[in-house]
């Protein structure tokens, strides 16, 4: 059986969120990712870093949910980085194009370190 | 919550949470015609995205409303069907996104079709006629 608790973790530090997920990001789990990043939005976050170290699994719907916000936390001078992704996870992003729109970082401190640029 | 008829068959509702189930019965059948992990991971989740499709297009989320799965092997092929009762829609007649629109314009949704034409070798669907009230979605993979 799929193990599915998606947010495993979640920190903040200055103006940088850190949400760590895991299990499988699909229709029926995306919405709950995507009012989490929606209710940072409403309080001024910006800055994101999604780790997905612990990520098994993505389908379209997991893809939607970054896609609904990176407009607007681009715009406020945000962005959502992400990192540690296992090779079958970056495949789906890699499938439709999605690499080249998002900045997908090989480690945690390379996130953190373009932040601070 | 999914029903197992048999070894090949899974009868599923009309609810996201469903996808889970289906994802497994895949994945345990793909593994046992002896797919590799690659062309596995591709399958299980061309048939997540035609479901999820189902789920909300067809069924509309309504928890009376069931699609089928069936997985059959071949020599070389490892084929699912999914079968609904929906109004007939043929992902062949969809036409592809044009993806450098879809990111100018910060789109979300509306990929799961493209995803499974990507990823499978072959995608046939039969609509449903007088003879047989359900549509199916034929997806294959074919192991070399």
């Amino acid at each position: 059986m799929e193990n599915n608790k998606l947010i495993s973790n979640i920190y903040s530090g200055g103006d940088l969120t850190i949400i760590a997920i895991g299990g499988y990001l699909d229709a029926h789990t995306a919405t709950s990712l995507e009012q989490f990043i929606g209710t940072e939005i409403g309080k001024g976050n910006y800055k994101f870093i999604i780790d997905f170290a612990e990520l098994e699994y993505i389908s379209s719907a997991g893809l939607g949910v970054f896609m609904s916000h990176i407009e607007e936390v681009r715009e406020n001078g945000g962005d959502i980085k992400m990192c540690n992704m296992q090779k079958k996870v970056y495949s789906v992003f890699d499938l439709l194009g999605f690499h080249v729109l998002y900045d997908i970082c090989k480690e945690m401190s390379e996130a953190k370190e373009k932040f601070s640029n | 919550m999914t029903k197992l008829f048999g070894n090949n068959e899974l009868k599923a509702k009309g609810d996201y949470s469903e996808l889970s189930e289906i994802r497994d019965f895949i994945r345990s059948r793909a593994f046992a015609s002896g797919l590799d992990t690659e062309k596995i991971d591709k399958i299980i989740l061309a048939v997540d995205e035609a479901c999820s499709n189902l789920i909300h297009y067809s069924m509309k989320f309504n928890h009376r409303e069931n699609i089928t799965i069936e997985c059959f092997n071949k020599k070389d092929t490892f084929t699912v069907i999914i079968k609904d009762n929906g109004t007939p829609f043929d992902p062949n007649k969809n036409p592809s996104p044009d993806m450098s629109e879809y990111f100018k314009k910060c789109k979300s949704g509306g990929l799961g079709i493209h995803i499974i034409k990507q990823i499978v070798d072959k995608i046939e669907y039969l609509p449903s006629d007088s003879s047989d009230p359900s549509n199916k979605l034929l997806l294959t993979m074919c192991s070399k």
